[in-house]
């Protein structure tokens, strides 16, 4: 379900995966998140952009629960409160979320990766008398071809570069089956044909669930071809295309500063 | 018994003139009178002597009661009672050193060593039984005049306990130019204990409701006795008013004595929470810089401690006549041995072992064993004697029956201005900024230019040399051994984890919490099962910081915001 | 590293190869049968003889090998350094001493059928926890249910307030030490500081006979097999992937849905769980239980035989204990002055230079080898030209 990226709406409750309301998260006084009210519809590909300390990770850590708001609410597919939920309980409820430096687990082989994050049930006895039966290993197979692992398969990880490792992680979200898929920074790193190959990625992921995209690369976001919220200071700033949004004077303003705002207009 | 009278009115007389310096001259000559075998000039000695009141007369004169005052060839020497001092030969003679009378040397040989003489080559200074009753009372009064307050105490104490009604006018004498408030007030209270057992009720009437007024613990127990039935169901006492007087003073004495137990116990639960701040100040600073528990901070606080002892051991040696000074140059010694040793160890250990916490655990704890084994091959197993400086010893006393202890007092304030101290470093100072940044985001400081190794390496130098000097300060509260380290590593890790890392507050804190809890759980166990108090005590605040950490994990004051994780 | 399809296997097969069987089955032979043999078929004049003496140390040695599989499941595995092992061990240890001096009977001191130490403090009958200790099978759960639930208590608060790596570390000192102190206090009923010791049979047999030693020991090493296999069977399975997932990124862990609470607390209460089995097997062995157990000096030492060994492999786990405890025995007897220094350099040497452990000296001396050893001077190659299709199959 797709929606003209140059009209900038608010969406009706019913449509968004994930809708922030009125949200703030103060740390001893600075506000990392000011009154945010922010939505996500469900089956959008959204790109979140800002200066640096803007809010874009802080927005990721309250989703997934990593930071509670000191005020306001997280809704999950219009019917979940977040912010009663720990961290591991929002991410089985199908939120996931990479993080900016690539965090996989480094001894294990990918495989070994892919299968840790296999969907399923979490508990201490289930994984202590697991077997992964041909469906699982069809599924891991199936990632690693995604991502373009194959060949790595029994690498450890931490030999990967770190394109891969970036590759590695999307790919371990993946096999959770999220609702909503949050990534942070996802390009950070790599080279013009790793972010290409990234790009194909992130689009062929999109298909079929929610993403979210904070990122700085400006000519990776125009390739994503979608709707693009700008933060600053833990706020929208503004919401629209990519061409909108970077002819807004107010954007120029805060990325380049003022004079730059008034050569531009 | 009227000639007794008469020698202790005639000795109660010429004090009521102020004593005139005694010519050196005279002083001796007395006391070699003591040895003449001519008793009445031994009595004459005796009473010149109570006259003189010159307090140097105690030692011979307590020699010559106890017969322990010799003469050898025309010299005047105390042999000591102690069996330590002695030396036994095999042929079953035995050997002492002997101190002069009158100046209370030792005496020594030309090498300067002690002579050791066998003791029945002397010839023993003899003093009849009547003699001996005569010196008492002299040695009471002169007691009552040594220069030393305490001492003047337990004289008028001890004649208090005695009861003989001839001392009251001594006292009375002592008090009258008695200017310490205490030492006036152990002798007025000696004066009523004396006068609970007079034969007039009125007197004892009196004397019980003054005990009552100036707080005198030590009477207690004789008023008790007054008042309480024997085992034949009678009070001893037989005058009603005097038991009221008696009761009403006992009360009286007794809430006091439990404002003074509640003060005293504060003053314990402040001196020992300022020496773990102390101690577990220099371990926060390490651990918020580097993230490293340093295992061997108890041995920073040993080596300190030995620091101290050594200085002493030098100044006894090199400048006896200056002993009083050694603390003064021990405290920068032990914080200097301690330092480099802490940079020692983080220069060779640590720094390799960067971003490795549990490992550095690990290693320093190896570091630990090692000096503790150093320590015992050249200092020895067992525990090491420190004495105080004089300036440091004893107390002030603020109340009846509650004394604060100096060398407590010190601690308290030299913690504090250990604390400002590095408040100041920390806060005021660049190289504290420095510090500071490499707390919070370290490669951040290091892409701005911060030396972090340096910064590391100064720090721990910093955090050791506190623990020395807390060593040092602990050298005068206690024993010191090697295992001193670790009796307090455990409660300055539990300090460091509650306070959290980043502000110096939360250890200051975090200190003082731990140990009020500690020292309040252990009245309150303690009296409900006396023995299991100091330890349940530890167990308790052990499951209470665990609980507390359930709401806050990063203890008390932890930095908040954007963190790498940990 | 599994193999693709691993979980096809059978679950023997899924622990270790054949080869490996076949190497553990040998070991475990010559360990638990041979040398007993050597000491009870053997003449004292033999070469080969080991005394009774040796026996009961190896046994011991046996008991403190499974105490340090716990701990690498505990900090190889999951990256939790505990402190505290010791407060399981004894405790273990403990339960087994009770009943052991429930059973010297009138055999004691004082010809009493109370403890010797409470005929001594003129305590008039048992307290009512000594009683139920009498029972052999009783004693036996106690030393694993003791410490089981006590860790699933502390650790339950531990783990549930995220106490993490150096924090949690220090609590567990302050946990054992904090136990020491308590069970120094005779009020305690369990001896006091001088303990448990003079016992005199176990589970009817007499504890002076040679025979009864050389079952203990056997006993052990059938208990250390067991819980290694056992260990191998957690570490190999889904389960062992989390727990090492946890020590690796613990926050990746959470965000991929699981909950590490749960897993800690289980290798917790495992860990606990062997403890308190190696401190139950070590009593009757070594004769005496005493609160030095508790002081941390003791659950310290513990990690460094994990250390020596190698950290998360389990043999190293085994390997680093014996190597250490021999080492302490030979030293402490011919030069004890030097024991804690040699014992400090083994904790700040193994950290530095060999931190992945003695399993990790072979890989790392061919490492070297490879690296150092004299080559032959190379060939010179004649270049010639490469035909078409290898060309592109390199080009591709």
């Amino acid at each position: 379900m797709t929606r003209p990226v140059d009209e900038v709406e608010k969406l009706t409750p019913h449509e968004s995966i994930i809708q922030l309301e009125s949200c703030t998260v103060s740390f001893d006084g600075f506000k990392a998140m000011n009154n945010l009210t922010f939505y996500v519809e469900v089956g959008e590909l959204r790109v979140v952009i800002g200066p640096n300390g803007a809010g874009k990770t802080t927005l990721i850590d309250v989703i997934s629960g990593k930071v509670k708001p000191t005020h306001g609410r997280v809704i999950f597919a219009h019917d979940t409160d977040l912010s009663m939920l720990r961290d591991y309980e929002i991410s089985n409820l199908g939120i996931g979320r990479k993080f900016q430096t690539p965090t996989t687990f480094e001894k294990h082989t990918v495989r070994e990766n892919l299968e840790l994050s296999l969907k399923g049930r979490r508990s201490v006895w289930s994984t202590l008398f697991s077997k992964l039966d041909a469906q699982d290993r069809e599924k891991i197979d199936a990632t690693l071809e995604r991502v373009g692992l194959r060949d790595r398969a029994g690498w450890k990880a931490g030999l990967l570069s770190h394109g891969q490792k970036q590759w590695l992680e999307i790919g371990m979200l993946i096999m959770q089956d999220p609702k909503l898929l949050l990534l942070d920074e996802p390009v950070a790193g790599m080279s013009d044909e790793e972010t290409a190959k990234t790009g194909d990625l992130i689009r062929s992921i999109a298909k079929d669930r929610s993403v979210m995209v904070v990122e700085h690369d400006m000519e990776f976001v125009r390739g994503l071809n979608s709707k693009v919220t700008v933060l600053h200071e833990g706020s929208i700033l503004c919401e629209g295309s990519m061409d909108k949004v970077q002819n807004d004077p107010r954007v120029i303003e805060v990325y380049l500063g003022r004079d730059s705002a008034k050569g531009h207009a | 018994m009227r000639h007794l009278a008469q020698c202790l009115f005639a000795v109660w007389l010429s004090a009521q003139t102020p004593p005139a310096a005694p010519a050196a001259d005279d002083f001796s000559k007395t006391i070699t009178d003591l040895a003449s075998r001519d008793r009445k000039v031994q009595e004459a000695a005796i009473e010149t002597l109570g006259r003189l009141r010159d307090p140097r007369a105690l030692i011979p004169l307590t020699a010559l009661r106890q017969g322990t005052l010799f003469l050898m060839d025309g010299l005047l020497v105390i042999v000591p009672t102690e069996k330590e001092k002695k030396v036994f030969l095999k042929d079953g003679s035995e050997l002492t050193p002997l101190t002069e009378a009158i100046s209370g040397r030792i005496v020594v040989g030309p090498d300067g060593k002690p002579t050791l003489t066998d003791v029945s080559t002397l010839k023993r200074v003899v003093a009849t039984n009547a003699l001996k009753q005569k010196i008492a009372p002299v040695l009471s009064s002169l007691s009552l005049a040594s220069p030393d307050p305490d001492a003047r105490k337990s004289a008028a104490g001890r004649m208090g306990e005695d009861r003989a009604p001839e001392s009251i006018p001594l006292l009375e004498a002592a008090m009258a130019q008695e200017k310490d408030r205490w030492v006036r007030l152990a002798m007025d209270e000696a004066i009523q204990m004396i006068r609970l057992v007079d034969p007039d009720s009125s007197v004892r009437r009196e004397a019980a409701i003054h005990l009552g007024d100036i707080k005198g613990a030590n009477a207690v127990p004789q008023l008790k006795s007054m008042v309480t039935p024997g085992p034949d169901g009678k009070v001893p006492e037989s005058n009603k008013t005097v038991i009221d007087a008696a009761k009403a003073a006992i009360q009286n004495i007794e809430s006091h004595e439990a404002l003074t137990q509640t003060v005293s116990t504060t003053f314990e639960v402040l001196s020992l929470s300022s020496v773990l701040m102390m101690i577990a100040l220099g371990l926060a600073i390490t651990f918020g810089v580097m993230g490293v528990i340093n295992m061997a901070h108890g041995e920073m606080l040993m080596i300190g401690a030995y620091a101290a002892y050594s200085v002493q051991n030098l100044f006894q040696a090199v400048l006896p006549g200056h002993y009083d000074w050694y603390f003064v140059v021990a405290i920068p010694v032990s914080f200097l041995a301690s330092a480099s040793m802490g940079m020692l160890i983080e220069r060779t250990l640590l720094q390799r072992l960067y971003g490795r916490p549990l490992e550095s655990m690990l290693a320093t704890w190896g570091i630990s064993l090692m000096l503790q084994q150093l320590v015992r091959t050249f200092y020895g197993a067992a525990n090491v004697d420190i004495k105080s400086p004089s300036y440091l010893s004893g107390g002030l006393q603020i109340m009846t029956g509650l004394t604060l202890s100096y060398n407590r007092i010190f601690i308290f304030v030299f913690s504090f201005l250990c604390l400002l101290g590095i408040y100041l470093l920390l806060y005021r100072s660049s190289i504290g900024l420095r510090i500071r940044a490499v707390v919070q985001n370290r490669s951040m400081s290091a892409c701005l230019g911060v030396a972090t190794g340096r910064v590391d390496a100064l720090t721990f130098a910093l955090g050791a040399g506190v623990a020395g000097m807390a060593g040092c300060a602990l050298s005068q509260l206690g024993t010191v051994g090697p295992g001193l380290g670790q009796t307090y590593i455990v409660d300055a890790f539990m300090v460091v984890v509650l306070g959290g890392v980043g502000k110096l507050l939360g250890t200051v804190v975090a200190a003082f919490g731990i140990g009020g809890v500690n020292k309040i759980l252990e009245s309150l166990i303690g009296s409900a099962l006396p023995k299991w108090g100091p330890i349940l005590s530890k167990v308790a605040v052990l499951v209470l910081l665990i609980l507390f950490l359930q709401k806050k994990p990063s203890g008390l004051f932890a930095i908040k915001g954007r963190h790498a994780d940990a | 590293m599994q193999t693709p399809d691993a979980s096809m296997l059978p679950l023997w097969r899924r622990l270790h190869s054949p080869q490996q069987w076949a190497f553990i089955a040998c070991l475990s032979v010559l360990v638990i049968a041979v040398v007993p043999l050597l000491n009870s078929a053997v003449k004292p004049s033999s070469w080969f003889y080991l005394s009774d003496f040796q026996v009961t140390l190896f046994g011991k040695y046996l008991t403190y090998a499974i105490l340090a599989l716990g701990m690498d499941l505990l900090w190889g595995y999951t990256g939790i350094l505990s402190l505290g092992q010791g407060v399981f061990f004894a405790l273990g240890g403990y339960c087994m001493g009770m009943y052991l001096m429930l059973h010297i009977g009138l055999e004691g001191q004082y010809h009493n059928e109370l403890p010797d130490f409470m005929v001594f403090l003129n305590w008039p009958k048992l307290p009512w926890y000594w009683p139920p200790f009498r029972n052999f099978g009783f004693a036996t759960v106690a030393s694993v249910a003791v410490p089981t639930s006590f860790a699933a208590l502390f650790g339950f608060l531990a783990f549930r307030s995220r106490i993490r790596g150096v924090y949690l570390s220090i609590i567990t000192q302050a946990l054992t030490y904090a136990l020491m102190l308590l069970f120094f206090l005779n009020e305690l009923g369990l001896g006091g500081n001088n303990g448990l010791t003079d016992y005199k049979t176990v589970a009817g047999y007499r504890l002076k006979e040679m025979s009864t030693m050389r079952g203990l020991y056997v006993l052990s090493g059938i208990v250390l097999l067991l819980s290694y296999v056992a260990c191998r069977w957690i570490t190999r399975s889904k389960l062992g992937r989390v727990l090492e997932a946890i020590r690796d990124g613990e926050n990746r862990v959470r965000f991929s849905g699981y909950s590490p609470l749960g897993f800690k607390l289980f290798v917790f209460v495992v860990a606990a769980g062997i403890a308190g089995i190696a401190g139950a097997l070590y009593v009757p062995q070594v004769g005496i239980i005493n609160p030095s157990r508790l002081d941390p000096a003791e659950s310290i030492e513990v990690a460094i035989w994990v250390a020596v060994g190698g950290r998360g492999t389990l043999v190293g786990a085994i390997l680093g204990s014996l190597v250490v405890n021999g080492l302490k025995s030979w030293l402490t007897n011919k030069y004890p002055a030097s024991w804690l220094y040699v014992l400090g350099s083994v904790f700040v040497g193994v950290v530095m230079l060999l931190p992945d452990g003695l399993v990790s000296l072979p890989r790392r001396l061919m490492a070297a080898w490879v690296r150092f050893a004299p080559r032959a001077p190379e060939e010179p190659r004649i270049l010639e030209p490469v035909p078409a299709a290898k060309e592109k199959e390199l080009g591709a």
